[in-house]
């Protein structure tokens, strides 16, 4: 009878295109970022994955799927067996670390403190005071990595706390004339169409070039972003799904390698930085 | 200033003035356009963002203001907008820096619209009023009552709204336009100027042609027409033109042809001004003098003579024109080489319509090889006028002295005949009949010499006579002479003749007395003389119908002691016909002979025409 039952249940998972594995994929959208990611997640994991596109695919998942690699906030949050290792990328703004009973990993977006503060030392040479806007609990943490990092770079840092998108206009008001720089940290609760536009006006009006967390953002009007892009994000979630499958134990939060420099020249140019583009080096974008 | 550049300075200016005012008129209406539209379209927007952003001036309150801005600003390109309270302070603005600031215009009663500039960039700033409705007060019982209306809502003023398009792009679009509009205009302007370049020249062809033809009559060349290179007014008058100056070839004598002449006249040619001084000369006078025309040029006609005649001294050069000129004038040319140079010159003044003297021409013949001539032929006529006279006078003595001894060989034979003739056999008797007709034969001959060297001896004095007459009197003496002959005369009657009548009728009597002597072998014969008219010359001629000659041996026929028949034949001694030619040719005319043998011959003569 058992085996009857498992045998309905492997013909239903093939009925419906996916069969649990070991390690499974989910993606919130089928396009965009996550595919991205996730096309750098087969990349680097090096064989093929059963992936699941939210909202339309329902992730099949069983006592075998041990790893679940989850792109995106809305995939992380789903619920998945708790002997399984969630791996999350692309998901800035989920909310805390008891998402999931079982293990748990966050590929956070942020880059490394000094590989942030060095590239913009590189964009904006004489970078010396870097109002840093957020708001999430878990920027706090990357603030203080970020503080400990700048003074080797004679980077004075200053956290420009938004406890209400609302507020950021008196925020930035009140720092016109003290700060070379901004830097808007990837809080989603922050990072609103609206706080974005206040923070490009104010930028562009007061000739203090500000810096976004994703090339996204870059290209919507930052001066330039440091930020991982997605596929190496992916690539970097398939080493950690392939650590978790070797039964290491992971940090909860893993801060991602290799940030890009991505650089918007008109954004630079309105914001009074003129952009040696020359002198970025190799890996830096340039868009025009 | 060329016709050209005034149809250029004239429409060049109007057409760059027009086209400036084209441009200018287009800019204004571009721009009109643009900004009324855009200024409509701000102000549009301005309206539906003061509907949203309501609730904001009434809580006057940024954080529900901005996403408004905001909004305005991101979704409808806005360089910035802002929401002012009614007394101008700035309630939130896209700048968020310039919130808390006092902006103007916040008391406009309607919407209204003006260009700015917003740091640095131009914009088109539309401003509405934003009004809050207040609840309609509540209607009093007799208002209602009285007026049945029910009282309206009240309005206050809850601020103004800015939005600020930015005027780059419409400036841009403006500007294209506008680089449009002026390369149209250019373009316009461009094929205008060309199509007047085209039509100017169009015009300026023909009359180039014509200032060509005219420039051509000035020269002096009559008879080059103009193309005809249009069919409009300009072409009539080039038709005119070439009418003109066909005329003027018809009717003048064009300067190219007068210097043909000069160029080509073989004696020298001096054309001097009205003072005598040297203008023009042509080659000859240059070949000649041995002076170039630039040496010649300024210098006196008197200077060309070592001794110049009176007539063409300076002073004297006014009377030419008085005198109609000097003809002819023997005189000396002196050459730049100092050589003299026999000539005759002829000179008259040259006279305008009007009669006053332009100048003096005189042209002179070169006389030395005239000269060398006519001494050569001097001296040669004296030796043969000379050498003539001693042969004639030779002749004539050879002549006469031989009459003397002839008569008396003649007389004494004759004696002897008759006195002796008894003591002479037939033998002796035959041989003294041989002497006398020996002697009478050379009688006869020296006769015949006699008179041929008569007849160019004596001077011929010519008159008008009756040669019809003539010929009738020596025909009638022949027939006298042997009446028995049965020979008919034909002579036209009434024929004139110009000519010594003595000398002519020698010459008759030889040509007839030819016919009469060549004719007696014929048991009757012809003989006519009357006139006619050959190689369009009168000629009388004699005609016979007798023995006739060959006309291979006609040369001969006018030599002296030439002789086509034997004396047996014919008797006769050859010097008649010499006689004759001698008297024709004393005449000035001609003689000439035609025949076959035994076909007859005739003979014509010619004599001077002027008869009375």
């Amino acid at each position: 009878m058992r085996s009857a039952a498992l045998a309905v249940a492997a013909l239903l998972a093939a009925g419906s295109g996916a069969r649990a594995q070991e390690a499974v994929a989910v993606l919130s959208a089928s396009a965009g970022s996550y595919q991205a990611a996730y096309d750098g997640f087969a990349e680097g994991f090096g064989r093929s994955v059963p992936s699941f596109r939210l909202p339309g695919e329902t992730p099949a998942t069983g006592s075998d799927t041990r790893v679940v690699v989850a792109f995106g906030s809305d995939a992380a949050v789903r619920r998945y067996p708790d002997h399984a290792t969630l791996v999350v990328c692309l998901a800035p703004g989920l909310p805390g670390s008891d998402v999931h009973g079982g293990p748990f990993v966050l590929l956070d977006m942020k880059p490394p403190a000094e590989d942030l503060l060095g590239k913009l030392r590189v964009l904006q040479p004489r970078l010396a005071r870097l109002g840093v806007l957020w708001n999430s609990d878990d920027t706090r943490a990357y603030l203080k990595t970020l503080k400990r990092a700048a003074p080797a770079l004679g980077v004075q840092v200053t956290e420009l706390h938004v406890a209400d998108p609302a507020d950021v206009p008196d925020v930035l008001r009140a720092q016109v004339g003290k700060l070379d720089a901004l830097w808007l940290a990837p809080d989603p609760r922050l990072v609103t169409p609206q706080t974005f536009q206040t923070v490009k006006q104010f930028s562009w009006d007061n000739a203090i070039p500000f810096y976004a967390p994703t090339s996204g953002l870059a290209a919507a009007g930052a001066a330039a972003a440091v930020s991982v892009g997605p596929r190496e994000l992916g690539r970097q979630a398939a080493a950690l799904a392939k650590r978790a499958l070797a039964g290491e134990s992971l940090p909860r939060i893993v801060y991602p390698e290799h940030a890009e420099l991505i650089v918007n020249l008109k954004s630079a140019e309105k914001a009074g930085l003129q952009v040696d583009a020359a002198a970025l080096g190799p890996g830096a974008q340039v868009i025009k | 200033m060329r016709l050209r550049t005034k149809f250029l300075a004239l429409l060049v200016p109007v057409g760059a003035a027009s086209a400036l005012l084209i441009l200018v008129l287009i800019r204004k209406s571009v721009h009109g356009a643009i900004v009324g539209d855009l200024g409509r379209s701000a102000t549009v927007l301005a309206q539906a963002a003061a509907q949203d952003a309501e609730p904001g001036f009434r809580s006057r309150s940024e954080a529900l203001l901005l996403p408004v801005l905001q909004s305005v600003q991101k979704n409808q390109g806005a360089l910035y907008a802002a929401a002012l309270d009614p007394r101008g302070l700035v309630l939130a603005h896209t700048s968020i820096t310039e919130k808390g600031k006092i902006e103007d215009g916040a008391a406009a009663a309607g919407p209204s619209v003006r260009v700015v500039s917003f740091r640095g960039e131009p914009a088109l700033e539309a401003v509405v009023p934003v009004w809050s409705s207040a609840p309609a007060p509540a209607a009093s019982g007799d208002s209602f009552l009285l007026s049945g209306e029910l009282p309206a809502p009240t309005r206050e003023r809850a601020g103004t709204l800015k939005v600020g398009l930015p005027l780059e792009p419409a400036l841009r679009t403006e500007e294209r336009i506008q680089r449009g509009v002026v390369l149209i205009v250019g373009a316009i302007g461009g094929a205008a100027l060309l199509l007047v370049l085209v039509l100017v020249r169009g015009i300026l062809e023909p009359v180039n042609a014509l200032m060509e033809g005219i420039a051509r009559i000035h020269r002096g060349q009559y008879d080059v027409p103009v193309p005809l290179l249009s069919k409009d007014e300009l072409g009539d008058l080039a038709r005119s033109f070439n009418g003109m100056s066909g005329e003027l070839v018809r009717t003048t004598v064009s300067k190219e042809y007068v210097e043909g002449i000069l160029e080509n006249m073989l004696d020298p040619l001096v054309v001097t001004d009205p003072e005598g001084r040297i203008e023009t000369v042509n080659p000859a006078a240059m070949e000649t003098l041995r002076f170039t025309a630039p040496e010649l040029a300024g210098r006196p006609l008197s200077s060309l003579f070592p001794e110049p005649p009176e007539a063409l001294r300076s002073e004297s050069l006014a009377a030419l024109s008085a005198t109609g000129g000097v003809r002819d004038l023997e005189a000396t040319l002196r050459t730049k080489d100092g050589r003299d140079i026999p000539a005759l010159v002829s000179a008259s003044a040259l006279t305008d319509r009007n009669g006053r003297v332009r100048g003096y021409v005189g042209v002179a013949k070169d006389m030395t090889e005239r000269k060398r001539i006519e001494n050569a032929l001097l001296v040669a006529k004296t030796a043969a006028e000379t050498a003539n006279k001693e042969l004639e006078a030779f002749s004539y003595s050879v002549a006469h002295d031989l009459r003397a001894p002839l008569r008396s060989i003649n007389g004494f034979s004759q004696a002897l005949l008759e006195n002796y003739s008894d003591k002479l056999d037939e033998e002796g008797r035959d041989f003294l009949g041989r002497v006398r007709a020996g002697s009478a034969r050379m009688a006869l001959l020296i006769d015949d010499l006699l008179r041929l060297a008569q007849v160019s001896r004596s001077a011929v004095r010519a008159a008008d006579f009756d040669i019809s007459a003539l010929a009738r009197d020596v025909a009638a003496g022949l027939k006298s002479a042997d009446p028995e002959r049965a020979v008919r005369f034909v002579i036209a009657d009434g024929l004139k003749a110009h000519g010594d009548p003595a000398l002519v009728r020698a010459a008759l009597e030889n040509l007839i007395g030819n016919s009469w002597k060549y004719t007696k072998r014929r048991p009757s014969a012809t003989i006519e003389f009357g006139e006619t008219v050959r190689d369009g010359r009168r000629a009388y001629f004699v005609r016979d119908d007798g023995a006739g000659f060959d006309m291979a041996f006609a040369k001969k026929l006018f030599s002296p002691f030439s002789r086509l028949h034997t004396a047996a034949e014919f008797e006769g001694t050859g010097i008649g016909l010499a006689t004759v030619q001698r008297i024709i040719s004393r005449h000035g005319g001609s003689i000439w002979g035609e025949s076959a043998v035994d076909k007859g011959a005739v003979f014509y003569f010619t004599l001077p025409e002027n008869r009375s």
